[in-house]
């Protein structure tokens, strides 16, 4: 028989998981479990996470940082002010998930745990150099997100550890950022690969600070350090863009697989960046030419 | 010809009889009707793609508690026959039984159990003990021909019902060639000649509900199978053969279905409860897996030679055409679905010489069967391909080519005559054609040819296809549709159909048209059918047929109603039968008087000549009126993604009266959407094993609301003098214009020509890089 205990607050779920009941299954959302009639045949005791309190919420901590639970679904993130001024790669990359009603239930904290190699937000999570909370009975502790995923469904959680929220450092000044994905489909379907970048824009045109990542073209999200030192305290131009596309290809560790090929992932990554560069280079352009009307109009 | 008149419902897009009741959820679908006590089954599959059953051992699934019965091809008898749900004699090998000790596909049945729930009959599955000897595999159906290749139905009882070729030996389910004139000297003799492959794939038709039924034995000692069908009636006929029972024992009843598309145009699952509910005397009920679901039928892959020629001048001259299609495992429709490659395509324009010549060939992949389009699907787009290459090869705007070349109202094609269901076809004539009004009103609504074009540097590329279409209305001389009415004492009349509503909205159109007939508002016709204890015969939802032909049986049998009520009228008047008409509930006479249809009623079942006014009629047709459709397709592809978004679409249709236009738009829309599927997105893959890769919708992906541009539907009405009201047909055709609109398209904004369906971005990719390679 199948248990389903819906608890209100963290620290009850932190004495269930450290009594160390085997066949307990945390939930929160539940479409990545529901789905998967086999994980929950072996299962005695489903945790039901969405209700618990101190999973809520997305607002400042104590150190400044964006706390967003991890109960919070895809869709509240979409939606959030302080994420679309903030951390706006995080909303891009959260609206691009399933479909409306998967991102009304679909939460950050189910997305992190089940680890697929193509989960949306995780490219973005690696962008944004965001700290995953584990809670436990010996308190909380903060893992890189990079160190968070071990490989596709391996996470470093610890089996009487839950996530208790994710932690985006702020950081000031003008930014850019874009999430590209290529599916089977426009909605409600899995990656073929991903592509996350977020940098600091300067006035005079140089990117500092690009973080690259990707999705679905190795066991697990990887960033992409080449294409970053590309585009470090670069102008964006066309050979840049290209420079850092062909390094995008090269780091890409693809497969062939039901959704699509591996030549084919390596050749996307690369389309994928050169498509949000040139989105931002126009853009940078754009802004450009309206600042030199400015500046005519002014003399 | 009888004239168009003016109607009062026909041609109205009155709501759809079921609608509201299936908004709001009402129990009306196979499986809210288990009754109390009810089994459930579930079905042992074959993992191999070809083996020979060594040992099956049920005994430890027998002795399970709670396990009603187990069957399998020790405790079955073996009944050669067709899971193809078409007329008898049909036209598909009879090269099934319902257990046989060879598996020839990976989801051959092996066993059935039925059980007291449905954990418990897939707890008896896994304790069933099968060893097998495998065999070699056919996977790839140009193999199947190959000198040695392994025998997949070597059974010496496998056989055909009619005079076919079928040579089980060769792995060879059908052979058809025919020949018109001299297709090898028209094809030398021509100024241009074109000869390329086009190759289509397996594809799943996903109904929203997967096959389910139920079957209840009565205390009569009869059967009452209620099941998700297309083809009730052959349900009756196909279960009593496999049960070696009469007919007479059986009654299948058709609830509200959840999509159909071919699919259950089988009797695929039918024959299981049916045995089990005998062996067990308990109801049971199977519904397929969605895993089930995607390995049932599929759509038959083709690989197609196409060889054309034409004058400088544009005039088609010879065409040549030779299909490989894969039915895979089991036979069924192997045949029908090939002739209708040639049927419903090769008469669509004028040539001199025509070869038509088709191998339909056994291998041991998922089993084919019938799919919206039934083959005209697969060569459309060999055809439309090449008719653009044609035109752009003669520098001839590709509309114009072929509003130059098709065929016209009042001339026939040699294709009817030689190509029908297995055998010869039947000789028409072309009625109504509103094919150069399609093509000119769609072009114009999609501004064909006036759209900004991109520069050929640029990364997103957009490009305009088109193509044209027919496919038909009925099977000539073979399908039969009948209906009968009655009338009761308010005025109101029951309509009793065999006819199969899958979800269509054929209920509704065929009480439009006895409402039409009898002058009086929907809500005066009460639909029953396909009920084959209750409802006349009809062969069934498919061939395009329920409109054209059951709706023409619908309205000679209340034109005889009619006629027995004016009659009953007149005796009340005292006036003559012909100065009476029906109109608005009422009988009107010439000069004023009128009488309720509640009074002719009553009248007539208590008061005065007491009888029941009501006829029966049955139709069948000596024409199959081919619908036409032009469709136009706007796409842009993106050059570094290979993405190919589809930007616009015009689909104009003549289907002769559209009955109820909503519905037949809505049949247009789904149609084109079912077909954008299968072109840009939709493959069933196997593994070298003969497995499916993708049998779930977590990997098999059908487009949604995001992936479909705006569609928009023209009916261009025309008046078809033989059927009900100018009716032809509007269920299939659409579905066969997206694959050459498409590919067209495609052509169009990025210069390659896909020959392969479907479209996806990584051959797209892999086409461009090939074509920058030539060029350099
Ligand atoms: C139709 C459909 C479309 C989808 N499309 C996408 C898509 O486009 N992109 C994408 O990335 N994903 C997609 N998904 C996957 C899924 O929606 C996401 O991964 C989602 O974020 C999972 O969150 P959940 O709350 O529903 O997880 P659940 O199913 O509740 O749980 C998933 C896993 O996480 C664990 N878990 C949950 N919360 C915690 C916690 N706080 N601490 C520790 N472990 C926890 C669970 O034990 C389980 O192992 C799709 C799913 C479906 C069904």
């Amino acid at each position: 028989m199948l248990r389903i205990l819906r608890l209100p607050a963290l620290d009850q779920v932190i004495e269930i998981l450290s009594a160390q009941e085997s066949e307990t299954l945390l939930m929160a959302g539940g479409t990545d479990i529901l789905p998967r009639p086999a994980a929950l045949a072996s299962t005695r005791l489903l945790i039901d996470l969405s209700q618990v309190a101190e999973l809520q919420g997305i607002a400042l901590d104590a150190e400044g940082r964006i706390r967003i639970g991890a109960a919070v679904t895809h869709q509240e993130i979409v939606d959030h002010p302080l994420i679309q001024r903030k951390a706006q790669l995080l909303s891009m990359a959260c609206s691009s998930i399933g479909s409306v009603q998967i991102r009304n239930l679909g939460t950050i904290g189910g997305n992190l745990a089940n680890a697929s190699p193509a989960a949306d937000s995780l490219p973005a999570l690696v962008c944004l150099a965001a700290e995953v909370a584990l809670a436990s009975p010996r308190g909380i502790r903060f893992l890189p997100v990079s160190a968070f995923i071990l490989g596709p469904g391996r996470t470093a959680r610890a089996a009487d550890e839950l996530i208790e929220s994710v932690r985006i450092p702020v950081v000031t000044g003008r930014r850019v950022a874009f999430f590209k994905k290529a599916g089977q489909r426009r909605g409600m379907c899995c990656a073929k690969a991903s592509v996350a970048m977020c940098a600091h824009r300067h006035g005079d045109g140089r990117l500092t600070k690009p973080r690259v990542a990707m999705g679905a073209v190795a066991a697990t999200v990887i960033s992409v350090p080449a294409a970053e030192r590309v585009l470090a305290d670069r102008v964006l131009t066309m050979a840049v863009i290209e420079e850092a596309a062909a390094a995008c290809c090269e780091a890409a560790q693809a497969i062939d697989d039901i959704r699509s090929t591996a030549s084919y992932r390596r050749h996307v990554v690369g389309a994928l960046l050169t498509e949000g560069l040139a989105e931002i280079y126009d853009h940078m352009q754009d802004l450009a030419r309206r600042q030199a009307r400015r500046r005519r109009r002014r003399s | 010809m009888s004239a168009e008149r003016k109607t009062r419902i026909v041609g109205r897009s009155v709501a759809k009889s079921d609608g509201m009741e299936l908004a709001c959820g009402a129990p009306l679908f196979c499986e809210d009707q288990l009754p109390p006590g009810c089994l459930h089954a579930r079905v042992l599959r074959s993992s191999y793609a070809h083996a020979r059953i060594v040992s099956l051992d049920v005994a430890p699934a027998e002795q399970l508690e709670g396990v009603a019965a187990v069957l399998h091809h020790g405790n079955v008898p073996r009944v050669m026959r067709t899971t193809a749900g078409q007329g008898a004699p049909e036209p598909s090998p009879y090269d099934f039984t319902t257990f046989d000790s060879k598996l020839r596909y990976v989801g051959d049945r092996v066993a059935a159990v039925a059980a007291e729930t449905p954990e418990l009959a897939r707890q008896a599955l896994g304790l069933i003990q099968l060893e097998v000897e495998q065999l070699p595999a056919i996977i790839d159906a140009h193999k199947a021909q190959a000198p040695g290749a392994v025998v997949i139905h070597d059974e010496p009882d496998a056989r055909v019902v009619i005079p076919v070729t079928y040579e089980p030996q060769r792995n060879l389910v059908a052979h058809v060639d025919f020949q018109v004139g001299d297709v090898e000297k028209g094809l030398a003799a021509a100024d241009a000649s074109f000869d390329r492959e086009y190759s289509c794939h397996y594809a799943q038709h996903a109904p929203i509900e997967p096959h389910c039924a139920l079957a209840e034995p009565l205390a009569n000692g009869r059967l009452r199978i209620t099941t998700s069908t297309q083809v009730p009636f052959h349900v009756r006929r196909i279960v009593a053969q496999a049960l070696q029972w009469p007919v007479s024992r059986i009654r299948v009843i058709k609830p509200r279905i959840g999509g159909g598309f071919g699919a259950k145009q089988e009797v695929l699952i039918e024959d299981l409860v049916a045995f089990l509910a005998v062996r067990s005397g308990r109801p049971v009920f199977l519904r397929l897996s969605r895993a089930e679901e995607f390995n049932s039928r599929t759509r038959h892959p083709m690989h197609i030679r196409l060889r054309t020629s034409v004058s400088a001048k544009g005039e088609l001259k010879s065409v040549d055409m030779n299909v490989l299609s894969n039915t895979g495992a089991y036979g069924c429709h192997g045949l029908t679905v090939v002739c209708n490659c040639g049927s419903k395509v090769l008469p669509l324009y004028r040539w001199d010489d025509i070869r038509f010549w088709a191998d339909v060939v056994y291998t041991n992949g998922p089993v084919a069967g019938a799919y919206r389009g039934y083959g005209a699907t697969q060569a459309a787009f060999a055809m439309e391909v090449q008719m653009d290459e044609m035109a752009r090869a003669l520098g001839i705007d590709p509309v114009q080519f072929r509003l130059q070349n098709h065929i016209r109202s009042g001339e026939t094609s040699p294709v009817f005559q030689a190509l029908g269901e297995g055998g010869e076809g039947v000789a028409q004539n072309i009625g109504s054609n509103g094919l150069a009004k399609c093509l000119r009103q769609a072009a114009k609504e999609f501004g064909w040819r006036r759209r900004p074009r991109r520069q050929s540097k640029a990364i997103l590329r957009r490009g305009q296809g088109m193509a044209c279409l027919m496919q038909g209305s009925s099977i000539p001389e073979v399908d039969m549709g009948a209906a009968s009415i009655k009338m009761n004492e308010d005025g109101s009349f029951n309509l009793l159909v065999g006819a199969t509503d899958l979800g269509t909205g054929s209920d509704t159109i065929l009480a439009q048209i006895a409402a039409e007939v009898l002058g009086v508002e929907m809500a005066q016709i009460l639909v029953t059918s396909s009920d084959t204890d209750l409802t006349p015969f009809d062969v069934g939802a498919y061939a395009s047929s329920t409109t054209y032909l059951s709706g023409e049986a619908v309205r000679k049998a209340a034109k005889t109603v009619a006629g027995q009520i004016r009659k009953v009228a007149a005796n009340i008047l005292g006036l003559p039968v012909r100065k009476l008409s029906l109109a608005e509930g009422q009988v009107v006479a010439a000069d004023g008087q009128s009488l309720t249809l509640a009074r002719i009623g009553a009248s007539s079942l208590y008061e005065k000549d007491q009888n029941q006014i009501g006829a029966f009629a049955s139709h069948t047709t000596q024409k199959s009126p081919p619908p036409f459709s032009a469709h136009f397709a706007e796409v842009e592809v993106d050059t570094e993604t290979g993405l190919v978004r589809v930007l616009d679409y015009v689909a104009a249709v003549d289907c002769g009266t559209a009955i109820n236009p909503a519905l037949a738009e809505g049949q247009v829309e789904g149609a084109v959407a079912n077909g954008l599927g299968y072109a840009l997105i939709e493959e069933i893959k196997l593994d070298e094993r003969g497995r499916l890769r993708n049998g779930s919708f977590r990997e098999y992906k059908i487009p949604s609301t995001l992936d479909l541009p705006k569609i928009r539907v023209i009916l261009v009405p025309t008046y078809e003098a033989s059927g009900p009201y100018g009716a032809k047909s509007v269920s299939e055709i659409g579905i066969n214009g997206p694959l050459p609109a498409i590919a067209n398209a495609i052509f169009d904004a990025v210069g390659v020509r896909l020959r392969q369906a479907p479209f996806t971005p990584e051959k797209i990719l892999a086409a461009l890089k090939a074509a920058e390679q030539e060029s350099s």
